[in-house]
């Protein structure tokens, strides 16, 4: 990746909980390339969605941000005061959520929501607004356009509805596009359709995304390259092929094998594979490598002290059986 | 389901609640140990003329043969002859409902355009200072109870500071005599405008000050703290984190959309409200000594007032159930419109 549009510098973000401090991030490091395709994969809890969350700044109030670096196209976004953060939210990130049928509003006709959001982005209003937004839905493959502006979000099925969330996404031209589990809620079918579609507005339009989901599979298929995070740690990163097909660290390989392969009518069915024990509770997070209790290939310098990020292969992998880069 | 059956639906039912209403006040108004004869009788009847009244009227048949005369004249539109009056219940309801109207209209409508207003600002500040602050004062109003304010608002403002009229009712009807209003829709103080009468319209609005705080601080508490609870919920909603998300402004999010979302709640109050002030207006029209409305019906057909024949101490049957169906159906009525206006905001409620 030569030119990073939003580079992630030594994030470090902590929540107050009722258990304690809850230290999330504590030096993230992340880039997005311009006009790539990042995929950030990890179970809930990973801390997949705040990482989208804090660069957009909206996170929520027992959140605190203690230090490091989101640059986009030049701006730290932690710098800007939150009136210049707005106008850098729907603008320059817009963001496209899991569930469409919560995300748009139930008592708005999908033409005043997304009037409002390009009213408020890019200060047009009335027939020249509508002819924006009817176009975008035109681009976002929605028969009809014009029913559609006048239907509420209800009346239409999940995918029509991630596809206006989408239209709405795209009418300002956004620089970077967050895609926070966009096809979890919606059907398989409809699923393929949506990453396509996204796939084909983004060479058309040449934005970045970042693509935040918990299926790995789904992630090789979309994405130029692959973060996968645990417990706040970005534990391995590359291109996404390599970072699926010759998985460096242990958490990665683990979640490779939960893929369902394909199986012929003959076999008999397969458990479900699953990576054993859950995600820490990081109020009381473990010493040393965050995995290291779930981690097979366990060392004793794992549970003392953290591990580097090391080049491991053709990605890079924060742990020690890479250390010193050697593998 | 489409609107039109939704709305004929709400409408029929709302047909059933008058006649249950109708129903249960003709009874519960016979439980009261008071004979109607003895109004007809005149004064001092003798037991010969209430036995002779009683057979006549027919006060003598069994209670459910009553009813049904009763039931058939009611939905024929003849509430029956006042006793203490001696004067149609219709006529004198019509006449006296819309001051009482305008008066519970105005304290609703002061409620709901400070009370929404604050309830929003109370959820946007959940937790601090200005949340607390307005839980103190919210749960304040709604504690007070009318009876006592309206007697210390009256004590405060026209006895001690003597700023505004203590009960101004011959006052008032003195200046209209000399400016006389045109009736148009019976209510005085909509009529002083509307005949372009500033004089008397200030006169009457002066009077109505006081009867106005008194009615709509409960009212205000209530609209305040439900505000706050729906726009808290609504603001937890994924389509404020959408909004958001898309650089809306705060104000606009606030006033504009989840506002919106949080409003339909907050109206079922609103309708139950006004209804329900028509009872405070009853007091207060006593209290105050306001230009009459229904309140003053309700005082002497309950033989707690001397009537205008000087008869007191027997319950005016006909006028009190004829107050009763009539605020039932400012209920039911009240709460067909926020209906209307329910499925205006969110169509999802008739699905």
């Amino acid at each position: 990746m030569l030119d990073p549009l939003l580079s992630v510098r030594d994030l470090k973000l902590s929540f107050q909980t009722e258990r304690g401090e809850l230290r999330l991030f504590q030096g993230l490091n992340l880039d997005v390339g311009k006009g790539e395709v990042l995929g950030v994969v990890g179970e809930s809890g990973s801390g997949k969605s705040t990482l989208a969350y804090s660069i957009i700044r909206l996170l929520p109030p027992n959140a605190r941000f203690e230090g490091g670096s989101v640059v986009l196209g030049g701006k730290d976004l932690t710098k800007l005061s939150e009136k210049q953060m707005r106008d850098v939210r729907g603008r320059d990130i817009t963001m496209v959520f899991q569930d469409p049928t919560t995300a748009l509003n139930p008592v708005f006709r999908v033409k005043d929501q997304m009037l409002k959001v390009i009213k408020a982005n890019i200060g047009v209003e009335g027939a020249e607004a509508r002819v924006l937004a009817m176009g975008m839905l035109r681009n976002v493959e929605l028969p009809d356009a014009a029913a559609i502006m006048g239907s509420f979000p209800y009346e239409l099925s999940g995918g029509m509805q991630q596809r206006v969330m989408i239209a709405m996404a795209l009418t300002s031209n956004p620089q970077l596009l967050i895609a926070d589990e966009p096809t979890s809620a919606v059907d398989a079918t409809i699923q393929v359709q949506i990453l396509k579609l996204l796939d084909r507005l983004r060479r058309e339009k040449g934005f970045s995304v970042l693509l935040i989901t918990h299926s790995i599979a789904v992630a090789k298929e979309v994405s130029d390259r692959i973060a996968v995070m645990y417990a706040g740690d970005i534990v391995e990163e590359g291109e996404a092929e390599k970072v699926v097909d010759s998985s460096k660290h242990p958490y990665t390989q683990g979640l490779v094998k939960c893929i369902p392969a394909p199986r012929a009518r003959h076999e008999s069915r397969r458990d479900l594979a699953t990576v054993p024990g859950e995600v820490p509770d990081l109020t009381d997070p473990p010493p040393g490598c965050r995995f290291h209790p779930r981690c097979p290939y366990v060392m004793d310098v794992c549970r003392k002290t953290k591990p580097g990020y090391w080049k491991a292969g053709d990605s890079h992998a924060l742990c020690y059986l890479y250390e010193g880069g050697k593998a | 389901m489409n609107i039109g059956a939704y709305v004929i639906r709400r409408a029929l039912l709302m047909v059933v609640v008058l006649v249950g209403t109708i129903t249960v006040t003709f009874f519960l108004s016979h439980l009261v140990p008071s004979n109607p004869a003895i109004f007809f009788g005149g004064q001092n009847p003798t037991p010969q003329e209430i036995q002779r009244i009683t057979q006549e009227y027919g006060f003598n048949t069994p209670l459910y043969n009553q009813f049904y005369i009763y039931l058939r004249d009611v939905l024929t539109g003849n509430l029956g002859m006042s006793l203490s009056f001696q004067l149609p219940v219709l006529a004198l309801i019509l006449e006296g409902l819309p001051n009482t109207l305008t008066l519970a209209a105005i304290s609703t409508a002061i409620a709901l355009l400070i009370g929404i207003p604050l309830g929003i600002e109370a959820a946007r500040h959940a937790g601090k200072r200005v949340d607390s602050l307005l839980r103190v004062f919210s749960v304040g109003f709604v504690g007070l109870p009318q009876f006592w304010l309206g007697i210390i608002l009256q004590l405060v403002f026209a006895i001690w500071w003597g700023i505004l009229p203590i009960g101004s009712y011959g006052g008032t009807l003195t200046y209209l005599s000399f400016h006389p209003i045109k009736t148009i829709t019976g209510s005085y103080l909509v009529d002083a405008l509307l005949s372009g009468n500033m004089g008397g319209f200030a006169a009457i609005a002066e009077s109505m000050i006081l009867p106005v705080i008194t009615l709509s601080l409960y009212p205000l508490g209530i609209i305040v703290r439900h505000t706050r609870a729906s726009m808290l919920a609504t603001l937890n909603q994924d389509y404020v984190r959408t909004a958001r998300a898309y650089g809306i402004p705060e104000r606009e999010i606030n006033y504009g959309l989840a506002f919106r979302n949080a409003l339909p709640p907050v109206l079922i109050y609103a309708g139950l409200i006004f209804a329900g002030s028509i009872i405070g207006v009853i007091y207060v029209e006593d209290v105050f000594n306001l230009i009459p409305g229904i309140g003053y019906l309700v005082i002497y057909g309950t033989g707690t007032g001397i009537s205008s024949s000087g008869i007191s101490g027997s319950v005016d049957t006909p006028l009190i159930l004829g107050v009763a169906i009539v605020t039932a159906i400012i209920y039911a009525l009240s709460n067909f419109a926020v209906d209307l206006v329910q499925i205006y905001y969110d169509r999802r409620i008739i699905k």
